[in-house]
């Protein structure tokens, strides 16, 4: 016989039900199989299902969802055999795991997450200082998929004075462009750098990289030095 | 019903839709609508390569932008529009230090004063700038920073339905949120369609889901034409499972060896030069022709091999396929898996003059939705720089025709209209995820690597049959609406597609029939044109520009 899976996913439209529910579907487990494909076996069954996933190659960074308390990219996560499956818990719930990262997006446009610069170069391709673009290529790494957000105790605690580990790797990647010649100490302050409580959860959740390094080199240039 | 007015509307969340937005809206109101959002959308951050430009700064001694137009017309096996390539080869310089300007960086040399370049399949010098192998989505990242410090308004989650006409030319567009299905009107005297390709019509595709055609369908709908559409590029190594990784690239050709079922590394029959580094499409055939001889596997494909690969190679060459297949549970170490061809990407699409815009006055395109450019086959690394051109050369020219017009109105009772379509489409019952799979493997079977009169008459007949299937299911949730109106997109692209490539009875780049295995110069040195008269798809045939080079 065949191995089961058995998948608790989480139901809710904000439009018409008073409250969510978690449905319960029992699932064949194939070979390979990723999260993703789990839920696509409960869409085949219920057309209505919700959930985001589009280039179901770990890059659009859209199909992030909680599995058994875990903050994963479901395309990059496989199946097993028992599973709660529920939308992220930082973000408000548009439709089954679908959330909405339209309020935490809008707060990056408040920290100036583009190159800001005295000068235009005088020569193009204008020769740059190497010394900081390991740093700039790393922070660069990252698809904005928020599991790190979402695995983050201290953003869980402080949501509101915290902007997250993402808003600070999103600051990092413009803090170490060779190019930019803002200041960006006292905005990456005000991000709440000094909230991060080093516990490095959110490397374990990070698909592409580990952005607790990437902070932990933000505290000692910005913090100590 | 919202309704919005803008002096450019752009449609579209990828590389193309992003620059044509931050162009136009150096001195126009723009809007930016997608169907899934800004940079989480199309293909553009898939893309791991680089983008084609030379300029002497950075170009070696030998390369000029002469030998550029030369490699890319021989790789489009002369088919290329060459007007448009000029434009192409001569700005992509300029596109490739604007990006850095907006923030992109490209990896320089030790010394940090020079570009690092990468060359491709086809370019015959290094040319191409890069950022690690994650080059797509840099460049979206730069976008998308700009976008927001231009505080562009972006419209999210809202798929178009309708190009709305006038006597001037277009007054604008009607979409659908995709999730509440409420209606969205946009007005504005500038269109620019950024919708990219279409790979979802093959049930093997690389491209992400949401990459649907809609745009071609948006184009012929409106009175624009497309050209090349049977011009599509197989890459040779794609997943076949698990089913949500059909088509993703699976592999490097340089780093692997290909078996079939007998454990033959087959290419020595096909290739025995070049073996698995022959041409993409020569490998496509070797690998449906094993299957279709019965030395395939259980899933239908050929075996991918790396066992005789270190681990620390694997892991240094292509470490995110290396955590990819370690996430699959493959250890390619110890296992061959099984792969096949997957749609990669579409040369033909939307005729665009050299403005970029489209038959129809104040409609323009910009990306892959566009043909002509690429001819018979893509060069690697140039379709970036294409993103990048055209997306510029069309926000700038929408941007101007909207400076000389004014909004127009549109009224309501095209909403209404669009709205009622909508809810009649609840009344024919059907199941569109059902359609759309049969489109994707018949396209696949019939229309794909393999191409014959025969398999091609087939498969125009299965595309009509379920056209007249098309419908939802009773619940009429959001979910099946979308599909079913891409289902639409996909039915038509897929036509579009079968029909040029019965009509042209020779092989010519990527297009390969079984049954007219020749190159013929004499008849199809021609662009085969696409328009909608009433509902019918007609094909004509387009004389190719070819000011620069000669065949």
């Amino acid at each position: 016989m065949k191995e089961k899976a058995r998948v608790e996913v989480y139901r809710f439209d904000p439009e018409s039900d008073k409250e969510p529910r978690y449905e319960t579907h029992e699932i064949d487990m194939k070979e390979g199989m990723t999260v993703i494909d789990a839920l696509l076996e409960i869409k085949k069954r219920d057309p209505s299902f919700h959930f985001n996933y589009v280039c179901r190659s770990g890059q659009c960074g859209i199909c992030g969802v909680n599995v058994n308390g875990k903050a994963v990219l479901a395309c990059r996560e496989k199946a097993y055999p028992d599973m709660k499956i529920k939308p992220f818990s930082s973000f408000p719930v548009k439709k089954d795991l679908i959330v909405n990262f339209d309020d935490y997006e809008s707060r990056l446009s408040d920290l100036r997450v583009y190159l800001d610069r005295a000068s235009e170069p005088t020569e193009e391709p204008e020769g740059l200082d190497m010394t900081d673009i390991e740093n700039f290529k790393k922070a660069s790494r990252c698809i904005s998929c928020f599991c790190c957000v979402e695995s983050c105790p201290a953003f869980e605690d402080k949501p509101h004075e915290f902007d997250g580990p993402a808003a600070l790797i999103l600051e990092a990647r413009h803090y170490f462009d060779p190019r930019d010649d803002l200041n960006r100490d006292l905005i990456i302050k005000e991000s709440g750098l000094d909230l991060c409580i080093d516990c490095g959860k959110c490397d374990d959740a990070c698909p592409m990289l580990e952005p607790y390094e990437i902070i932990k080199s933000l505290k000692e240039e910005i913090l100590d030095g | 019903m919202r309704r919005f007015e803008y002096e450019v509307l752009v449609i579209g969340g990828g590389g193309a839709g992003a620059i044509a937005a931050y162009e136009a809206a150096k001195d126009a109101n723009v809007g930016l609508v997608s169907k899934g959002r800004v940079g989480r959308s199309g293909c553009t951050i898939l893309a791991p390569g680089a983008v084609a430009g030379v300029d002497e700064f950075w170009a070696e001694d030998e390369d000029s932008k002469e030998l550029h137009m030369k490699d890319t017309v021989e790789g489009g096996a002369f088919i290329n529009e060459q007007n448009l390539l000029n434009i192409l080869i001569e700005k992509a310089p300029d596109i490739i230090l604007e990006m850095e300007r907006i923030g992109a960086l490209w990896e320089r040399n030790e010394e940090g004063d020079n570009y690092q370049l990468r060359t491709g399949g086809g370019h015959t010098h290094p040319r191409c700038v890069h950022m690690e192998d994650r080059t797509g989505r840099e460049i979206m990242m730069a976008l998308s920073s700009i976008l927001r410090k231009m505080h562009i308004k972006r419209h999210e989650g809202i798929m178009i339905t309708k190009i709305v006409k006038g006597a001037n030319g277009v007054k604008g567009a009607i979409g659908f949120d995709t999730l509440t299905l409420e209606p969205v009107l946009f007005e504005a005297p500038s269109v620019i369609l950024a919708t990219g390709g279409a790979g979802m019509v093959y049930s093997n595709t690389s491209n992400p889901l949401d990459v649907t055609g809609d745009g071609y369908k948006l184009a012929l709908d409106a009175g624009a034409a497309l050209m090349d559409m049977e011009f599509v590029q197989f890459f040779p190594i794609g997943f076949l499972s698990p089913k949500s990784y059909k088509g993703v690239l699976a592999g490097v050709p340089y780093h692997l060896h290909l078996r079939n079922s007998e454990g033959e590394r087959f290419m020595k029959n096909y290739d025995p030069e070049r073996m698995e580094l022959s041409t993409r499409d020569k490998v496509a055939r070797a690998m449906f022709s094993e299957v279709k001889e019965g030395r395939g596997g259980p899933l239908g494909g050929v075996y991918c091999d790396m066992r005789y690969q270190t681990k620390e190679f694997l892991q240094e060459q292509q470490p995110f396929l290396y955590k990819t297949y370690r996430k699959l549970g493959i250890d390619p170490q110890e296992e061959m898996f099984e792969v096949m061809p997957t749609c990669h990407f579409f040369m033909g699409g939307v005729v665009v003059d050299e403005s970029w815009e489209t038959d129809v006055p104040g409609l323009y395109a910009a990306g892959e939705v566009v043909g002509g450019i690429h001819g018979a086959n893509r060069l690697s690394q140039n379709a970036l720089a294409h993103i990048l051109v055209s997306g510029k050369i069309a926000g700038k020219e929408a941007r101007e025709r909207s400076n000389r017009s004014k909004i127009e109105r549109i009224g309501t009772e095209e909403v209404e209209n669009e709205s009622m379509k909508l809810e009649n489409i609840k009344n024919e019952h059907g199941d569109p995820g059902k359609v759309r799979d049969e489109i994707r493997n018949s396209m696949w079977e019939n229309s794909s690597v393999f191409r014959t009169e025969e398999s091609l008459q087939e498969e125009l007949k299965i595309l009509e049959d379920l056209e007249a299937e098309s419908g939802v299911e009773e619940s009429g949730s959001s979910n099946e609406i979308i599909t079913y109106l891409e289902n639409q997109s996909l039915i038509e692209v897929s036509r579009c597609i079968s029909m040029a490539a019965l009509e042209r009875e020779e092989s010519r780049g990527a297009h390969y029939r079984y049954d007219f295995e020749e190159k013929n110069d004499d008849e199809w040195l021609k662009h085969l044109v696409i328009r909608k008269e009433g509902e019918e798809l007609v094909v004509e045939n387009k004389d190719v520009e070819m000011s620069y080079i000669g065949v």
